[in-house]
């Protein structure tokens, strides 16, 4: 079974409803389920199970915190798709289409992925014995998400669905407790579609006219090039927040749960990371780029022709 | 071109130029002050255009900011890039 990512076809040549989205979003949530009381149950007798190593532990603690700031994100993507989607509803019916299938998913599946990525961290972390979450911390991460433009958002999203697929993906090889590797392993699953589904609907947005290019553009560079986004954790000093709280910028925040450079920064990782950038910009916009020089390029280009346009 | 960069970075952040260019002026003060600049993705845009109109793109780097910094440095930072360039050449 696979994710619907050519939406636009979908409406224009298949005639889809919000209904038939809404039946494949679903019937795809269904499928990809998976417990976590199940594996706790399954590995309950199994003495390596027991043992958390302290890279385990420190993974446990950063991941219970960026799952938890999925929740506010989540809202308010949805709310805005949703004040989008009304805003077309009489000048471009295939974009509220799409906006309010958006909607619908991040409210109902994502979200109730992303909160059960939470947990199943969560119970991971108290079998370890690591220190229970804060409500202040907890309330925290859960504060408002920043305004931007929508397509922006669409691809930090699937900017840090790429850095999650990627960082669990080194612990499911790398840990040796069976229950770390197996949880890991069914949220990077999770995730990996997830980054497929924002991506799709970057897509489908910017064939129906509704978001420009630079926009895909500016947010991508934004992230991946030196200095950026996903080098927050590298740099000496990131900017001060109040609200929300972007949680690649607290790794490495507690001392006690100190993150293995292995685990989240080097070059290897960082050029998985770029790869897959790359890959979605092509996969949404039809450009082949190659490295950052072509992406920089490609972004001062995408400028212009939004000054020509206007 | 310090000059000519300060006063197109005004016309885009729809900032005047004497308040952009005085000495404590950060990033974040853009973003709260201009009704263009709503997060440091508008920052970094309001730079690569400001190169790119003035055929700089290719001779200096997008800069590297956080909130905090002053617009000065980023300006001065910029600068830099261009003399050392000049030198290469």
């Amino acid at each position: 079974m696979k994710i619907v990512t050519n939406i636009v076809e979908k409406i224009q040549k298949e005639n889809w409803k919000l209904r038939d989205f809404m039946l494949e979003q679903h019937k795809y949530h269904e499928y990809r389920r998976w417990s976590v009381e199940e594996i706790l149950e399954k590995y309950k007798n199994v003495p390596e199970a027991k043992i958390f190593s302290d890279e385990d532990k420190a993974a446990l603690w950063h991941v219970i915190r960026g799952e938890s700031t999925t929740q506010p994100g989540g809202i308010s993507i949805a709310v805005f798709a949703n004040e989008s989607a009304n805003q077309y509803t009489t000048i471009n019916r295939e974009a509220e289409l799409i906006l309010r299938s958006l909607e619908g998913w991040l409210a109902r599946y994502w979200l109730n992925e992303e909160g059960h990525h939470e947990v199943a961290f969560t119970r991971l972390a108290d079998l370890a014995g690591i220190e229970k979450i804060s409500n202040k911390e907890l309330i925290q991460h859960r504060q408002y998400f920043p305004a931007d433009k929508i397509g922006r958002k669409l691809i930090l999203q699937a900017c840090v669905e790429i850095e999650v697929t990627i960082s669990y993906s080194h612990m499911v090889k790398n840990s040796k407790n069976p229950i770390v590797c197996e949880v890991f392993s069914a949220i990077e699953k999770d995730e990996s579609q997830h980054r497929l589904y924002f991506i799709s609907f970057a897509k489908a947005l910017l064939d129906v006219g509704i978001i420009p290019l630079k926009d895909i553009l500016s947010m991508a560079y934004s992230w991946i090039r030196p200095g950026g986004d996903a080098y927050n954790t590298e740099r000496n000093s990131v900017s001060k927040r109040d609200g929300y709280i972007n949680w690649w910028e607290t790794v490495d925040n507690n001392p006690d749960y100190s993150m293995d450079e292995r685990q989240y920064k080097n070059e290897k990782i960082h050029k998985q990371k770029e790869a897959s950038v790359f890959q979605f910009i092509k996969f949404i916009t039809g450009l082949e780029i190659k490295n950052l020089d072509e992406l920089k390029n490609a972004y001062l280009s995408s400028l212009k022709k939004v000054e020509k346009a206007a | 071109m310090e000059d000519k960069l300060y006063a197109d970075l005004s016309s885009f952040f729809k900032i005047s130029k004497e308040e952009l260019s005085s000495q404590n002026i950060t990033l974040r003060d853009i973003m709260e002050k201009s009704e263009v600049a709503v997060n440091s993705v508008d920052i970094m845009e309001g730079f690569a255009d400001v190169l790119q109109d003035n055929d700089l793109d290719d001779k200096v780097d997008i800069p590297v900011f956080t909130l905090e910094d002053k617009v000065q440095d980023v300006i001065n930072s910029i600068l830099v890039q261009l003399q050392e360039e000049e030198h290469v050449l």
